[in-house]
C-alpha cells in the first residue's frame, strides 16, 4: 500500500523534502527546492555520521549484544507486537 | 524499476522486507542501531510518557528500551520483521511499546496507568518527532544505498559536494576535473536518489 504525502508538508522540510525526492516526472528541482533537499538530506547524513562514533549509541550497542548474547526468557505477559 | 538497479538489492530496507528465514541475518543490527536509534528512541519517551501520565522517562530505561527493541527484533523468532508484518515504521513502534511494556512493569511509578488498558487500546498517533525521526532514518539509508549503487568516484562527488557542502570547483580542482564533470556526476547521482526512493518499499514507508 503506497501512502500519500500529508496534507502539511511544506510546513514540515523533512516531509517536503520527501516529496520532491519522489515527485513523479522528469522535472527537475527549482534552485530552492534542490537546496532544501540537499540540506535534509546533509543533515541525514550527518545523523548518520554521528551515531557511528556516538558513545551514547555505543553504549546502547554494548546493551544489544549482551542482550543477544544471553537473551532472557520472553515473560508469558509479555506485550506481542 | 530501471535496468540499472538489480532486484536482488543489497538495501537495508529491502533485505528487511524481503521475508524468509534468513532475511534478517543479512542485516547488521549494529548498521541498523546507528541508523534508527533517533526515531526508536522517540517512540520510546512517546510511549512512555502515554503509559505514566506524562512522566518523563530516564535516559537509563530509554538506552534500555532502544536496545531490547533492537535486540529482540534481531534475535528472537516472533519480533523478526518482515513485510507481511506491516510497514516496518509501524512494527517498530509496536515492537518498542511492548518493550517499553516490559521495563514499566518493572519500575512502576505510582500514577502508572493499569498497562493491560492501553495496550489493548492500541497505540495512539505517531508524532511529529517521531515521524521527523523516521523519516530522517529513511533518509539516511536511502544514501547508504545510493553509496552501494554508484560507482565509488561519483558518490565522492556527490558527498563531498552535495553533504559536505564543498564546492563543486573546489572539488573540480582537488580531482583534477572539469566543474561540468562535477555537475554531471552531481546530475547522475541525484536521478539515481530518486529512483532509488521510488521504489515500492521505501515509498510505503516514507509517508505517516
Amino acid at each position: 500500500m503506497i501512502h500519500n504525502p500529508v496534507s502539511n508538508f511544506k510546513s514540515d522540510p523533512i516531509m517536503n523534502a520527501i516529496t520532491l525526492l519522489t515527485r513523479s516526472g522528469s522535472a527537475d528541482l527549482t534552485p530552492e527546492e534542490d537546496a532544501q533537499l540537499t540540506r535534509e538530506l546533509a543533515a541525514a547524513y550527518h545523523m548518520d555520521e554521528a551515531a557511528s562514533s556516538s558513545r551514547d549509541v555505543q553504549r546502547i550497542a554494548e546493551k544489544v549484544r549482551a542482550r543477544l548474547d544471553n537473551p532472557p526468557p520472553a515473560a508469558p505477559d509479555s506485550p506481542q507486537p | 524499476m530501471p535496468a540499472q538497479f538489480p532486484l536482488t538489492s543489497i538495501n537495508l530496507i529491502t533485505k528487511l522486507k524481503a521475508g524468509g528465514d534468513d532475511a534478517h541475518l543479512q542485516v547488521s543490527w549494529k548498521r541498523f542501531l546507528e541508523l534508527y536509534h533517533e526515531p526508536i528512541e522517540m517512540i520510546a519517551r512517546s510511549s512512555y510518557r502515554r503509559h505514566t501520565g506524562g512522566h518523563e522517562p530516564s535516559s537509563g530505561l530509554i538506552e534500555d528500551a532502544v536496545a531490547n527493541t533492537v535486540a529482540d527484533f534481531f534475535a528472537r523468532d516472533q519480533y523478526r520483521y518482515d513485510r507481511e508484518k506491516g510497514r516496518l515504521r509501524a512494527y517498530l513502534r509496536l515492537l518498542t511499546n511492548a518493550r517499553v511494556v516490559d521495563l514499566l512493569r518493572k519500575e512502576r511509578p505510582v500514577d502508572q496507568r493499569p498497562l493491560d488498558d492501553v495496550t489493548e487500546n492500541g497505540l495512539a498517533a505517531e508524532t511529529p518527532g517521531e515521524s521527523d525521526a523516521f523519516a530522517r532514518s529513511l533518509l539516511a539509508t536511502l544514501v547508504e544505498d545510493l553509496r552501494n549503487r554508484i560507482p565509488l568516484r561519483q558518490f565522492e562527488i556527490f558527498e563531498r559536494v552535495k553533504l559536505k557542502h564543498q564546492s563543486p570547483q573546489f572539488v573540480a580542482e582537488d580531482l583534477g576535473s572539469t566543474r561540468a564533470m562535477i555537475d554531471r556526476n552531481i546530475h547522475k547521482a541525484m536521478t539515481a536518489l530518486r529512483e532509488l526512493a521510488s521504489q515500492a518499499e521505501y515509498q510505503e514507508e516514507f509517508y505517516e
